[in-house]
């Protein structure tokens, strides 16, 4: 037996149709600087298998400006669950299920996970 | 559900069927608007129909797909990644402090 795979093809068609999901995020702060993100989606942070397709989830480390996936400082994320998430946008973003070049509107409104305030919590201290 | 998208995925499955694969699932995501205007086949599209195949293929059919898929004009965007479920799942253990001050100074051998 060889490998098993997932295909997605898209055909011409009419309609919309928008898929939800239900994503809750916590934040603990243990340190002032960092932050470690624990994100629920029903099951623990490390059961996030294929998640290309939770664009909910995605969207909440990307930029609503620009779109642009936040980094590792931001997000607080580890390293390996930094990378898994860089994959799955990009997969997302490719195979037509995220937008790239803004977050979706209809995401907006979700938790903030990402510290997308770094730059200006850092030179709050020098501000008087 | 239109007939056209119906002989398309029919026209897939058929195709991949051929090739030795064994599909397991069939899943519609909808059809709804694409994120972005995706152009294919000299045509620009703003929505279509999403759908999800589950199937077992030997890794050789991968390439030939994505050919088939390629050429075939009611296909906008074809994909075929690794079926998630196979993966296996590693214990994260989370963020590891980081001894900082053995970083500060490079150990390597210099010579003298």
């Amino acid at each position: 037996m060889g490998t098993t795979a997932a295909m997605v093809t898209v055909c011409g068609g009419l309609g919309r149709k928008k898929v939800t999901h239900l994503v809750t995020a916590a934040i603990s702060p243990t340190h002032p600087r960092t932050h470690t993100v624990l994100w629920r989606r029903g099951f623990s942070q490390y059961k996030q298998i294929s998640n290309y397709k939770k664009v909910q989830l995605l969207a909440q480390f990307v930029s609503p400006f620009t779109g642009g996936i936040y980094g590792r400082y931001i997000t607080g994320l580890c390293v390996k669950k930094q990378k898994e998430i860089t994959k799955a946008i990009k997969r997302a973003q490719i195979m037509g299920f995220m937008p790239v070049t803004h977050k979706d509107p209809a995401y907006l409104k979700d938790p903030k996970v990402c510290n997308s305030r770094y730059r200006e919590q850092l030179l709050s201290c020098y501000h008087r | 559900m239109k007939p056209e998208t119906a002989a398309a995925l029919k026209r897939t499955i058929e195709a991949l069927m051929d090739r030795g694969a064994i599909v397991r699932n069939l899943e519609n995501l909808g059809e709804r608007a694409l994120p972005y205007r995706i152009s294919a086949h000299n045509q620009q599209y703003n929505s279509g129909g999403y759908f999800l195949v589950d199937f077992y293929s030997p890794t050789t059919t991968v390439e030939s797909m994505l050919n088939h898929l390629s050429r075939d004009t009611d296909v906008i965007r074809g994909n075929i990644v690794k079926h998630p479920l196979t993966q296996e799942l590693k214990e994260c253990e989370g963020i590891v402090p980081v001894p900082l001050e053995e970083k500060l100074y490079s150990t390597k051998k210099r010579r003298k």
